[in-house]
């Protein structure tokens, strides 16, 4: 299948407003800004992309050129994947990257998102949703990247993020208190999923009151950030933690500017405290740089790499070694039901007879909700009802369900929001196809917004 | 019994009753198939959306069966607690896999006193 072309541009000179002031907008210094930019000369007015952005960011009306507001877009890349003119760009790391990979003293890790898998393929002639894992961590090994799976690193985020949302279930809901719960006296239900980079700052400009609610757990790749500079570099590869480039391969432009938070340097900051590098070494971030899926692509092609003629096959290794829990993340409903499955464990003592829980996960309906009978281990079988939404596609349902937990904050338990529609498979940053994609509903050719 | 035979009146018209049928039919048949195709294109929009979810649940299948399923049924993820001597949510563990959030309308605000 052929996908369209995108437009890149490197990051340009003060994008990440190095010098100056400590903040700009609502901006931190080091933050990226501009990822996604519309090309005023390429910009037929047709307002598409302002129908689709999930923020109200894009500025302009039928027929003039529009424009986007920094300070309120999330980069989701979804006005991207929608205008019908290619006419909105990405910002773009591959030179970075090819830079990284040629220089022999630097040890790159590759992180691939779950998502990749399913849509590396379309950029070299296959059909969505061909499943493509074995071919591309062998074409990554081949471009000279070693692989840390975002799988694994998926199913950590459920092992820190299920414990965590069991601990307020526990202080909130079975009024336990003690050492082990008490920090969750400022986490209160519900509680939200922290996966997308999107969602974490539409909630931070637009929703702050539920900065408490959300989960601290870090996202899958910004965990494997600080494992990898951490515990991959001291128990798995033995190796300098400042030779080390970690390059994220995502579905999303949003990952673009999460990268670039200021607080994501927990990895130096650990390897200075255990002597493991010097006080004066400078600061690196976890994540170095972050490609989307047509990036990836794109340094395939630079590298002379087709992963559809890549052997089928691929010996496991320790860093790439993942569960069906880690892999369903990239689909609207998938973070929600791998937190289920291993939260119904912890809490009932024994798995889920049939671990497919299909009532939550989102397909094409914008809100899905569910209840989720489990029974307590600590209460002898008594059953405890768990209400669950999952929002999928910011644009749609996000208001309805913030302005419903205002109202009423028992509605529900524990609420996964993506913000690109059916998850991160529809992500801003995969191949795109001439249909566009970036609405649920097909038969309504646009959202009505006048 | 004459032999019946129809012969079309002469017309001032551009175009006689058959012809005229003919041009509509063509006509018919041409927006009949364009709207057809356009359906299909619309109908199928989200088609590539609902493949690529697919092909993450067969994926999910496929380690269903070799009994990966949960994620605490992956041995790599509590070997990086024994290493790291941690458990999840606490101590040194809490520092690397936590973070925490800013209200952006008040950045001006240091940073240590947000969530």
């Amino acid at each position: 299948m052929t996908t369209m072309d995108v437009v890149t541009f490197r990051p340009p000179q003060g994008c990440r407003g190095e010098d100056g002031p400590e903040y700009q907008g609502n901006f931190r210094k080091g933050e990226l800004r501009g990822i996604i930019k519309i090309n005023k000369d390429n910009c037929v007015g047709c307002d598409t992309c302002r129908k689709f952005c999930p923020v109200d960011a894009i500025d302009g009306g039928l027929g003039s050129i529009h424009k986007i507001r920094d300070n309120a877009c999330v980069s989701c890349g979804q006005c991207l994947a929608a205008c019908p003119f290619g006419a909105i760009e990405q910002m773009s790391f591959v030179d970075d990257v090819i830079k990284a990979l040629d220089d022999p003293k630097k040890f790159v890790v590759a992180h691939p998102s779950p998502a990749v898998r399913v849509a590396l393929a379309e950029e070299f002639g296959g059909q969505p949703g061909d499943l493509c894992t074995d071919q591309m961590l062998n074409a990554l090994e081949k471009a000279g990247f070693v692989n840390y799976d975002v799988n694994q690193t998926a199913d950590q985020t459920i092992l820190e993020e299920g414990t965590e949302f069991i601990k307020k279930v526990r202080y909130w809901v079975l009024g336990e208190r003690g050492p082990e719960v008490d920090q969750m006296a400022h986490h209160p239900l519900p509680h939200f999923t922290s996966c997308c980079p999107g969602w974490v700052r539409n909630m931070e400009i637009n929703f702050a009151s539920a900065i408490p609610h959300v989960s601290t757990t870090k996202s899958p790749i910004q965990m494997g950030g600080s494992l990898a500079k951490t515990w991959g570099a001291k128990h798995v590869w033995k190796k300098d933690p400042r030779d080390m480039v970690m390059v994220a391969v995502t579905p999303c432009t949003a990952k673009i500017y999460e990268a670039s938070r200021p607080e994501f340097i927990d990895a130096w900051k650990w390897n200075v405290a255990h002597g493991e590098i010097p006080k004066d070494s400078p600061v690196f971030p976890d994540i170095d740089y972050s490609l989307t899926t047509r990036d990836i692509a794109e340094v395939f092609r630079r590298k002379g790499i087709n992963p559809l003629t890549m052997p089928k096959t691929h010996e496991v290794k320790t860093m790439e070694k993942y569960t069906g829990a880690g892999t369903i993340f990239g689909a609207s409903g998938g973070v929600m039901e791998a937190a289920l499955r291993t939260a119904y464990f912890i809490l009932s003592g024994k798995e889920l007879t049939n671990p497919d829980i299909i009532s939550v996960r989102g397909y094409d309906s914008a809100l899905v909700e569910a209840t989720i009978p489990i029974p307590l281990k600590a209460k002898n079988g008594e059953i405890f009802e768990l209400r669950v939404a999952v929002v999928n596609g910011a644009l749609q349902d996000l208001k309805k369900v913030m302005k419903i937990i205002n109202e009423d904050k028992d509605r529900w338990h524990f609420i996964e929001v993506m913000n690109c529609p059916g998850g991160c498979v529809n992500g801003g940053g995969q191949p795109l196809q001439g249909a566009g994609s970036a609405w649920l509903a097909p038969t309504l050719p646009l959202p009505v917004k006048l | 019994m004459s032999k019946y035979q129809y012969t079309e009146r002469d017309t001032d018209a551009l175009l006689g009753r058959r012809g005229f049928l003919k041009v509509v039919g063509l006509c018919a048949v041409v927006v009949a198939a364009a709207g057809a195709v356009i359906t299909k294109i619309v109908t199928g929009r989200n088609k590539i959306i609902l493949d690529r979810q697919q092909g993450l649940y067969a994926d999910d299948k496929r380690l269903q069966k070799v009994k990966l399923t949960s994620s605490h049924e992956n041995d790599v993820c509590w070997k990086v607690y024994e290493d790291m001597k941690g458990k999840p949510v606490e101590g040194e563990m809490y520092q690397l896999n936590h973070t925490h959030y800013f209200p952006r309308s008040q950045l001006a605000m240091k940073e240590g006193q947000h969530v």
